[in-house]
């Protein structure tokens, strides 16, 4: 499985796996810009740089953020394909004790 | 590839003579034996303490046992904690020339240093007959790190490393990584990823160990400042670091000096058991390569995006570096450019391959960056550890080292 983002997407997104939903961002973007992400455009509605992260579609209020192939938090608000995904519409899903591996609940959804 | 071969059957990728002191009263001397020779022929360890401690002694005797080592000089004062004569014989056994110089009985400082350098010049000689034997990728034992990490890390070098770990994995290898600190918020993927039900809740009770740990030390994992930097969450984050490890089964749940059975990807546990006793788990970047070395790794990927320039002794240091503005500043001492993928110029797969191939030639001979300038940090601190539990090596039927199943615990 290729990492890189497909060739119709903006050289300033990454894709680190095939099962994300989120594109990480490797040189600035700014807000109002146009993005193409996997053929399709999307308007960034906040600028970010280096580390921050923008939707790779659209995803649901309620839907798992999944970046690395792992779930990294919930989303709290419906996000639309290019916009910037962090503290403000994510929140995270972390117990921080082993009893979800320990009740048979620590399946990812995306293994 | 050729490695030399040990009496153990391991194969090593260096041939270096070791010059260990065994109390910090003893390291001048030492030093000043280890620096009349090239850094990439005799290297200085050793540990400071004058109290016993079983951690150091069991470190040590898998140090002067480690593949890569050839030959060793034991530097003692006369007095200290240190059983020498233990260490002495445990190496002996092993088929390697050892000699033990006392200052106290050798005439002090000047007389010492002599004995010392006339006891390396002999075993470099007998060095040249190391027998070299073919050696394959599932030979090699690799370990992965992270330090003077940037908002790059966790985008370029830790996942190319993880590529290259799927790769050398793939290849029978046995690939190595740690800091269970880092990885809060990972449990619940680790324990998928292991082999085992009963391994997966040994992956996630290490974690929430270290976790334990790092409160009690007052050092909460996920700062105010991470999310400035675009990490949203303590999971993305601890993420980042957990990428190096790749996308293969964990096939064990190993400590410090526990050497893995067989090929396949492990996860180190580097916390200390039982109530915080001797303050950080570990106080630097080297004293968690030191452990992986203890562990067998004949070589260590350092993920690193500021710009580490550390180097090891023992094995070699390959430094992938996340970004091209660090790379290009620290050019001497960087090994692999990771940061080609932020500027479109190279994918995560390219970079993994890179990274392997490169592995490879440096198990070959070919010298890293850190080993050309002469860099050989080495630490060695007080701290204590439980025996593994018995869910930890379920792929252990073959190749089970006899050392392990000493350390391991019955099943109750």
């Amino acid at each position: 499985m290729s990492a890189n983002p497909a060739s119709t997407s903006d050289d300033r997104l990454l894709l680190l796996d095939g099962q994300d939903n989120v594109l990480a961002i490797t040189r600035a973007v700014r807000a109002g810009e146009t993005l193409l992400i996997e053929g399709a455009s999307a308007t960034v509605d906040r600028g970010a740089g280096i580390g921050f992260k923008v939707a790779r579609h659209a995803i649901k209020a309620g839907d798992p953020i999944v970046k690395y192939g792992a779930v990294i938090g919930v989303a709290t608000a419906d996000i639309a394909g290019g916009h910037l995904v962090h503290t403000h519409n994510v929140e995270s899903r972390y117990l921080p004790s082993t009893e979800a591996v320990a009740r048979g609940t620590g399946k990812d959804s995306t293994d | 590839m050729q490695g030399f071969l040990r009496n153990d059957g391991r194969k090593g990728i260096r041939n270096v003579t070791l010059v260990v002191f065994l109390v910090e009263c003893a390291h001048h001397v030492a030093r000043q034996i280890t620096a009349r020779f090239a850094p990439q022929e005799v290297q200085l360890i050793g540990f400071p303490g004058c109290y016993p401690s079983e951690y150091a002694q069991m470190m040590l005797e898998r140090l002067c046992t480690h593949p890569n080592v050839g030959a060793v000089v034991l530097v003692s004062l006369g007095c200290e904690g240190f059983n020498k004569l233990a260490l002495g014989d445990l190496v002996a056994a092993s088929g390697r020339p050892v000699e033990i110089v006392t200052i106290q009985g050798a005439g002090g400082t000047r007389a010492s240093i002599e004995a010392g350098v006339g006891l390396v010049e002999t075993m470099r000689e007998e060095l040249g007959d190391t027998p070299r034997v073919e050696m394959d990728v599932s030979d090699l034992v690799v370990g992965t790190i992270c330090g003077g990490s940037d908002g790059a890390s966790g985008l370029t070098s830790s996942p190319a490393i993880g590529r290259a770990f799927d790769r050398l994995v793939a290849q029978d290898a046995i690939c190595i990584f740690e800091e269970t600190g880092e990885l809060i918020g990972c449990e619940t993927h680790m324990a998928a990823r292991a082999v085992t039900p009963e391994l997966g809740r040994a992956l996630a009770a290490s974690v929430a160990k270290a976790a334990e740990y790092y409160a009690t030390l007052g050092y909460p994992s996920f700062a105010p400042g991470n999310a400035d930097g675009g990490l949203t969450t303590i999971e993305e984050k601890s993420m980042g670091a957990y990428a190096k490890s790749g996308r293969s089964q964990i096939a064990g749940l190993i400590k410090p000096g526990d050497v893995p059975p067989n090929g396949g990807l492990y996860l180190l546990d580097v916390v200390p058991d039982g109530e915080v006793r001797f303050g950080f788990p570990n106080i630097v970047d080297t004293a968690e390569i030191v452990e992986l070395i203890a562990c067998g790794a004949h070589l260590t990927l350092f993920s690193t995006g500021r710009g580490s320039v550390v180097g090891s002794a023992i094995s070699p240091v390959i430094k992938v570096c996340s970004n091209s503005a660090t790379y290009r500043r620290m050019a001497d001492d960087m090994d692999i450019n990771a940061g080609r993928i932020l500027d479109g110029e190279a994918t995560l797969d390219d970079v993994g391959a890179e990274i392997e191939q490169l592995t490879v030639a440096v198990a070959e001979g070919r010298t890293t960056c850190s080993e050309e300038l002469g860099h050989t940090e080495f630490i060695l601190t007080y701290k204590s550890f439980e025996p593994i539990g018995p869910a930890c090596l379920p792929t252990a039927a073959t190749g089970w080292r006899s050392d392990i199943r000493d350390r391991q615990e019955e099943p109750s």
